[in-house]
């Protein structure tokens, strides 16, 4: 009575039917395939059986409450607030010890080889930005009225590798400026003066968080 | 009950945290269902439950008329897809953690239930479990929507943005394949169907 595809697409319709999903015309329609069909009237019991087991499954409750304290709700985040100072601390200490050693090297490179070590920097500042404009945050499936966490600045995830320069990625200095013993001996001296400055800066910077914290 | 709700909202809207976290307290069980049969195990699913309040709350003055529970449905199926994007981007990590092995357990202990039919009961929900965490994101969801959470199609169709012809869709095609998953491990006997499952 019915063709192979008709018969397929009165199958697709058997969920909707146990729902009540289906108009009536459509309902009727089924309905009168059902009663000659018994391979489509047991896929009718065997999904309104798995619906149900499904219905049936034990109930979840929340492990805790999701209530949303002040801090919360103001978008800090109270349970990270110990961590918070200090990674923050580390990225600035970081950004610290790296800007004291690139002006060692600016210093050094320029006095020593020119144009060479001019180029070497460049190239490193450029690999630095394409680091930081790395797309972080793919779009949600989101439509309009629906917030996207992600890209809302929700404050659980991905916010702790937003191009944060690690110091392995940022101490970098090229190993090839060598150059005659003479200025070795400068080159020591202003490095160790970029190492005292990044420890300063450390220095400074934890003193500060300390006297905030209390 | 609906009053309330809509004056709970409103107050919310005006920046009320109590009222808003009167709706938390109301909507984060069914919530943090939804997240950990999503992502299948509960430290992820807890952290999106959290998050999808904290998103609610801040685009809660946005929200219209329509239902609250659709709308926060919506915000934490946002939050579990982005988990599970991050998931497929950092491959150490299992796509589908196995569902059932770390599920908190919710046995409702009956004390008429004869002991065999509670082991087939149990067995056969973390059968389901199982089942449901093998099927694609969207159809997951679109189920656990409708036959877990009880949402009508069209709240269905709210929660997930997608139209009612999708969502019949992904509903019959997941529904199709937890039939076909249950009967290859011999969960869907006859005798396993539910007096309730013939009312419906």
């Amino acid at each position: 009575m019915f063709s192979i595809s008709a018969h397929g697409r009165l199958r697709d319709q058997l969920s909707a039917y146990i729902d009540g999903e289906l108009a009536a015309a459509a309902a009727e329609r089924l309905e009168a395939h059902l009663a000659g069909c018994q391979g489509c009237r047991l896929e009718v019991e065997q999904l309104r059986a798995t619906a149900a087991a499904l219905r049936d499954l034990p109930e979840v409750q929340a492990p805790r409450s999701f209530a949303l304290s002040p801090e919360r709700a103001a978008g800090r985040r109270p349970r990270a607030g110990a961590a918070a100072p200090l990674a923050l601390g580390m990225r600035l200490a970081a950004a610290g010890v790296a800007m004291a050693l690139a002006a060692v090297l600016v210093v050094d490179l320029g006095g020593l080889a020119g144009d060479g070590g001019a180029g070497t920097t460049q190239e490193t500042a450029s690999q630095r930005e394409s680091r930081y404009s790395s797309p972080t945050d793919a779009a949600a499936p989101n439509a309009e009225g629906a917030p996207t966490p992600a890209t809302g600045g929700a404050p659980t995830g991905a916010e702790s590798d937003t191009g944060t320069p690690s110091p392995a990625d940022e101490v970098q200095p090229p190993a090839e400026s060598t150059g005659d013993g003479g200025i070795d001996a400068l080159a020591a001296a202003e490095i160790a003066l970029g190492v005292t400055l990044g420890l300063l800066v450390l220095g400074g910077i934890a003193l500060t968080f300390t006297g905030r914290k209390t | 009950m609906h009053t309330d709700e809509a004056s709970l909202i409103e107050r919310s809207q005006r920046g009320d945290l109590d009222a808003f976290n009167a709706l938390v307290l109301a909507y984060q069980g069914p919530v943090y269902s939804v997240c950990l049969r999503m992502l299948g195990s509960p430290q992820p699913a807890e952290d999106a439950a959290q998050e999808t309040f904290i998103a609610a709350f801040r685009a809660v003055s946005r929200f219209r008329r329509g239902s609250l529970r659709a709308w926060l449905f919506r915000i934490a199926a946002n939050v579990c897809y982005d988990e599970l994007r991050r998931r497929r981007s950092r491959p150490q990590v299992p796509l589908e953690a196995p569902a059932g092995e770390q599920r908190p357990a919710a046995e409702p202990a009956s004390p008429d239930e004869p002991p065999e039919e509670r082991a087939e009961r149990r067995e056969l929900a973390r059968c389901l479990e199982q089942g449901l965490a093998s099927l694609p994101a969207d159809q997951r969801l679109a189920v656990i929507l409708r036959d877990v959470q009880g949402l009508a199609y069209e709240e269905v169709a709210e929660a997930t943005g997608a139209s009612l012809g999708t969502v019949k869709s992904r509903i019959s095609r997941g529904r199709a394949s937890l039939r076909d998953f249950l009967l290859a491990r011999g969960e869907l006997l006859p005798s396993r169907s539910r007096p309730s499952s013939e009312g419906s």
